[in-house]
């Protein structure tokens, strides 16, 4: 049988004519449905993919392999000349060769690292978060649903966390495999397995105490404007600030407000490195008390905040 | 056979807001169907549509489809579709995006949800836009992008909150017609909230009527018209109706002249309403020439219903 007279025939059992739009009427949904407990993963997929649009989030994402390269040459050469020193090469008497290891911390920890673009990614990945939801009205789009104020929490959270994770953690996490690399022998090469762990640990707290208060100030304001305004002021007052007083004083004090201050601070302990002579850090306690406190007071400002939405308004 | 569960059974509902009583005392047991949700502004129309959510605690008890509200928010939200006043679309989707995302938060695997987002697009009337970014819809399509998300998930129960706020008179019509159509065409129950009683009239058969807090009716909304319009006669005479107003408010009736029809409401304690008015004709000398009962608006019959709940708590 022809196309064309199959066609004759099915207009002729429909009783309309080719081309007309018809109402195919309403179909009762007869599938299955998924599980409740996955909805964060949708909540958190929706914003990473309506994240990864934005131009300057992708701009720190494709920037912060540019630090990575310079610091792996840099950290290459640096272990070649360890190793040479190590070894005895003639003409290296005296030299003073500093361990390649710092580089991996300097490339997670410092301004002229990846700090300052996991910052700035950070900022645009966090900063409409929620205030866009809150501008939107979509809160009533989410909890009029079985998505509960936790799912939501935890979607809200993952994508800048993720995000700052890739910026911070991935390219310092590379050089230290590179590192290892190249060691001398496998007994070094074992003495350097730490290094990725610990770049692991400094690059995961970076990554949460500057993808969480984004997200917890985003829920404070509808402007997304205002929120990265409010979360530059947080970040880059006290560091700037703290390390004018800091050198002034010559106390470790003034700087007790610097999240860099206590990221570095951290990552002396965590990389097992040595202060420079007349560097006097904080405890590393307190450090990790500060960064603890700020990650868990923008959960609980999350929490109350969402606790507090209205999503039929009156 | 099981019997259908009923729509909404609630007893003794309370809710407060620390000292504001919201809900005072709700009892009540609503058939499936198209109701509608009447009352001013602070009647508790929102706090009750959140109780039916599950997103308030409250006191009493509150089942909606057959599911106990405390105990299983998140099945009933599963089962209910809702459409809110205000804009919820998220900015940069298109209304295939939307409609998918909000499917899926509902529980419907990536495929169908797919499926459903095409299918109630079309239904809707919105198939040749549905790649078109929603933010630069006109009111209308928007309007219909809001009912989309609400049937993507083939919910049991529709609630429309104000569904015909900012549209055009022709768009209004449109509206209408579509939700007119839903409860035969979908099979689910409509609860429409809004303070625009044509709207209400022409697509409920039921109303539940709030008024600061508490139910002033439930039932049919022939019943009560019916009801509104018991002892209400419209009465002309052929002159004289100044003087046929005194007469009749000097027997206890209240009385209203508009455009020479007097508008007798007749006391509940009189037995032969028109008897008493032809009698009063009478006795005054005046000729009547057309008395019937009164057609009541559903808006007259609204403020009769608050007034006699006003009179009852007095």
């Amino acid at each position: 049988m022809s196309a064309a007279a199959t066609e004759t025939d099915a207009e002729k059992k429909d009783g309309a004519p080719r081309g007309v739009i018809r109402d195919r009427g309403y179909k009762p949904y007869q599938g299955t449905h998924t599980s409740e407990g996955g909805r964060w993963t949708l909540i958190a997929g929706r914003m990473l993919k309506m994240t990864a649009r934005q131009p300057w989030v992708i701009v720190a994402l494709i920037l912060s392999a540019l630090p990575a390269l310079v610091f792996a040459v840099i950290m290459w050469f640096s272990a070649k000349m360890y190793m040479a020193m190590q070894g005895g090469m003639a003409g290296m008497e005296g030299m003073i060769v500093e361990s390649p290891d710092r580089f991996v911390y300097l490339l997670i920890a410092k301004p002229y690292g990846t700090l300052l673009l996991a910052f700035l990614t950070a900022l645009f990945a966090g900063g409409g978060a929620v205030a866009d939801d809150a501008r939107a009205g979509t809160f009533q789009f989410y909890f009029a649903r079985p998505v509960t104020r936790e799912q939501y929490l935890v979607g809200k959270l993952l994508p800048p966390v993720v995000l700052v994770a890739i910026v911070a953690l991935v390219p310092s996490v590379l050089v230290a495999i590179l590192r290892i690399a190249v060691t001398r022998d496998t007994s070094e090469a074992f003495s350097e397995l730490r290094l990725p762990l610990s770049a692991l640990a400094l690059g995961s707290i970076e990554a949460l105490v500057l993808g969480v208060p984004i997200v917890a100030l985003s829920s404070l304001s509808r402007g997304r404007g205002y929120v990265q305004g409010a979360f530059a002021a947080l970040f880059l007052l006290p560091w700037i600030l703290g390390a004018i007083f800091v050198g002034v004083t010559r106390s470790p004090w003034p700087a007790v407000l610097s999240i860099p201050a206590h990221l570095q601070n951290l990552g002396h302990f965590l990389f097992a490195l040595p202060w420079e002579e007349g560097e006097r850090p904080m405890p590393v306690v307190v450090s990790a008390i500060f960064l603890a406190a700020l990650v868990a007071g923008s959960i609980a400002l999350l929490r109350k905040r969402l606790a507090s939405v209205e999503v039929i308004a009156s | 056979m099981t019997a259908e569960p009923k729509l909404l059974v609630i007893a003794g509902l309370h809710k407060r807001y620390g000292a504001y009583h919201a809900l005072r005392g709700l009892d009540l047991a609503v058939p499936m169907g198209a109701i509608g949700l009447l009352g001013p502004n602070g009647a508790g129309k929102s706090t009750l549509l959140k109780v039916m959510l599950g997103l308030l605690p409250f006191e009493g008890s509150a089942e909606v489809l057959g599911h106990d509200v405390r105990a299983e928010p998140r099945k009933v939200r599963a089962r209910v579709g809702y459409m809110p006043e205000r804009d919820c679309y998220l900015s940069g989707m298109n209304s295939v995006e939307f409609c998918t995302y909000a499917a899926e938060l509902s529980g419907l695997p990536k495929a169908d949800a797919m499926q459903r987002a095409h299918e109630v697009l079309e239904f809707v009337g919105l198939a040749d836009k549905r790649y078109q970014k929603i933010d630069g819809y006109s009111t209308g399509q928007k309007q219909r992008v809001k009912l989309a998300q609400a049937l993507v998930h083939d919910p049991k129960l529709l609630l429309l909150d104000e569904p015909t706020n900012g549209l055009d008179p022709d768009g209004r019509e449109e509206m209408l017609a579509l939700i007119e159509s839903l409860p035969e065409r979908t099979g689910c129950a409509i609860l429409l909230s809004s303070h625009l009683l044509h709207d209400v009239e022409r697509v409920c058969s039921r109303a539940i009527l709030l008024h600061q807090g508490e139910v002033v009716y439930s039932g049919g909304i022939e019943e009560l018209r019916k009801e509104g319009q018991k002892d209400i006669y419209e009465v002309r005479v052929k002159s004289g109706e100044e003087k046929m107003m005194r007469a009749l408010k000097a027997k206890g009736c209240t009385v209203e002249l508009d455009a020479g029809i007097l508008a007798v409401h007749v006391p509940a304690a009189e037995k032969q309403p028109t008897e008493l008015i032809f009698a009063v004709a009478e006795s005054e000398g005046l000729q009547v020439r057309h008395l019937s009962p009164k057609r009541l608006t559903l808006e007259s019959a609204f403020v009769r219903a608050v007034n006699d709940a006003k009179e009852a708590r007095a």
